[in-house]
């Protein structure tokens, strides 16, 4: 597969959308080595198309998938214990209680379970969540970027999930309180956008997916990983397509 | 069930003639299509009109069908012509939804720009209802009498009733979660029925609006649903891919049909109450009697 002209020579860093059988749209940020279809909003036009609908949208809550973080079957990192913001997903609440009363912590919605934010995990709080078991899974939170999540705009969101070794799969990181239908948007924006169509699933009911699976995609690897596990070169399908 | 096959991509509006013998559908195709029902086949086909054609009407004596189109204008056609009897920049970024009053005088219509509008068929010009709101318009509806014109709301869960007559706001209706997408008003007036982007359907008596009922069975965007001429029964049709026909006095879901492989995408009732239209992501038109 020829190399493609990306932001950054070494990470394809773009974004692309896609519609699902009901309608509903959502948004894909590649990362480092996310495939991306050749088909409707993609890069530069995916990233305009991006400030588009956080203009013009109206707001949702957001809902908080735990387990959009990890491949398939993986299990969460070790927790970090820097100083940065950190969104946490819980079984329960009994060990951040004292945190979200006295303001330390913000309780969130979550697609399952608990989740709530913390300004950092301090020793003690680790300590907590260690004994507790409560800890489902983490990942980093910047407050103020939450009002740039497309979620809060009524799209999923989904982020790649390999880094830089191979294209993997994706994982649904938010989902949006109300979905934005497509039909709910401008005729020009809803036709680049129903050329990357998924007529045989939900992303309602989809945790991970693999672009690849579906379309011609590009790409800064040469091979990609499928749901099924598998490393496959471009240009091959998995078994059954 | 006649299936009219000619869209070359999803259709997005149909409309009955008046006497029950032509319908009009429109789409993505950027075409306008009139279908003679009686010899099953297509009467006239306007192209290139637009990126879509995104709603249709035909005037009360049938004589002129009123297209909104992606691009924005709205167009008078006669379906013995080729060319537009006149054509006026509407609303800016596309039309959402035209409705003729039964006057036969005027045509009321929405768009992107968030804008009511009323036109004068004998002479167009834009004439505009003022305060209606400033929040997206999806779907407009006018009651069968032509005194309520009903707007619903595009990202929220709100139908605002104006005055047909002296285009002044008067309530409206709201709900908690979701957004309507498509309206339409019982044959006596009494009742609007919003389809919501969820796939919900109220029930709603326009005269005491706190008490709607719910109609559960979509479980996606409802496209487009009419009443039957007699009020008792309402069809309804979604991104579910079905069209289903409710008993309005007891709430229940009578029939389901799955004439379409893609989304239902609008929807029109015959004058006489027996026969529906529908229009599809699949490129096609689907003309079926209830009860079939």
């Amino acid at each position: 597969m020829p190399r493609e002209d990306f932001p950054a020579a070494h990470s394809m860093d773009s974004a692309w959308f896609a519609v699902d059988r009901d309608g509903f749209v959502a948004y894909f940020y590649t990362g480092e080595a996310g495939a991306m279809p050749r088909v409707g909003y993609t890069g530069e036009e995916a990233f305009e198309l991006q400030g588009i609908l956080i203009r013009d949208l109206p707001t949702t809550d957001i809902l908080y998938d735990p387990r959009g973080r990890v491949l398939p079957g993986q299990p969460s990192m070790p927790l970090d214990l820097r100083d940065y913001s950190t969104l946490l997903f819980l079984s329960h609440l009994g060990p951040v209680q004292s945190d979200i009363e006295a303001g330390r912590a913000t309780a969130v919605r979550a697609t399952e379970g608990y989740a709530v934010t913390v300004r950092r995990v301090t020793a003690e709080l680790f300590r907590r969540l260690t004994d507790s078991g409560a800890l489902v899974g983490w990942d980093y939170h910047f407050d103020e970027s939450e009002n740039s999540f497309l979620a809060r705009h009524g799209l999923y969101e989904y982020g790649h999930l390999c880094e830089n070794w191979v294209s993997g799969p994706y994982g649904r990181k938010r989902v949006p309180g109300v979905p934005v239908h497509v039909d709910q948007l401008k005729p020009n924006i809803r036709t680049n956008l129903k050329q990357a169509h998924l007529p045989n699933l939900r992303f309602a009911d989809t945790n991970y997916l693999q672009p690849a699976e579906h379309w011609d995609c590009a790409s800064h690897e040469e091979h990609w990983l499928g749901l099924d596990g598998v490393t496959r070169e471009f240009g091959e399908r998995s078994e059954g397509e | 069930m006649l299936t009219l096959a000619g869209h070359t991509a999803a259709v997005r509006c149909v409309a009955n003639s008046p006497d029950g013998t032509r319908l009009a559908s429109g789409g993505d195709d950027s075409t306008l299509r009139v279908w003679d029902l009686s010899k099953r086949k297509e009467a006239r086909t306007w192209l290139k009109l637009s990126p879509s054609v995104e709603a249709v009407t035909f005037t009360p004596d049938g004589a002129l069908v009123i297209a909104g189109l992606g691009d924005g204008r709205l167009m008078a056609l006669t379906p013995n012509r080729r060319y537009p009897r006149w054509e006026w920049p509407a609303h800016a970024g596309g039309v959402r939804a035209v409705v003729a009053h039964p006057d036969g005088e005027r045509v009321y219509t929405t768009g992107w720009d968030r804008d009511v509008c009323v036109w004068q068929l004998s002479n167009p010009q834009r004439q505009w209802f003022p305060g209606v709101t400033d929040h997206p318009l999806s779907a407009m509806a006018l009651s069968a009498n032509g005194g309520w014109l009903a707007v619903g709301l595009s990202h929220t869960y709100k139908v605002q009733l104006i005055n047909s007559h002296t285009a002044k706001p008067s309530h409206s209706l709201t709900s908690d979660d979701g957004a309507v997408y498509s309206l339409a008003f019982s044959a006596d007036s009494s009742l609007l029925a919003p389809g919501d982007t969820r796939g919900r359907v109220l029930l709603w008596p326009v005269a005491d609006p706190n008490r709607p009922r719910a109609l559960k069975g979509h479980n996606s965007i409802v496209y487009g649903l009419a009443f039957t001429p007699d009020g008792r029964q309402l069809v309804t049709a979604g991104a579910d891919r079905t069209a289903r026909v409710w008993d309005v006095a007891t709430g229940r879901q009578m029939q389901v049909y799955e004439w379409h492989q893609r989304w239902v995408t609008c929807l029109a009732m015959s004058p006489d109450g027996l026969t529906v239209a529908t229009g599809g992501d699949d490129q096609v038109v689907a003309v079926w009697d209830i009860g079939e």
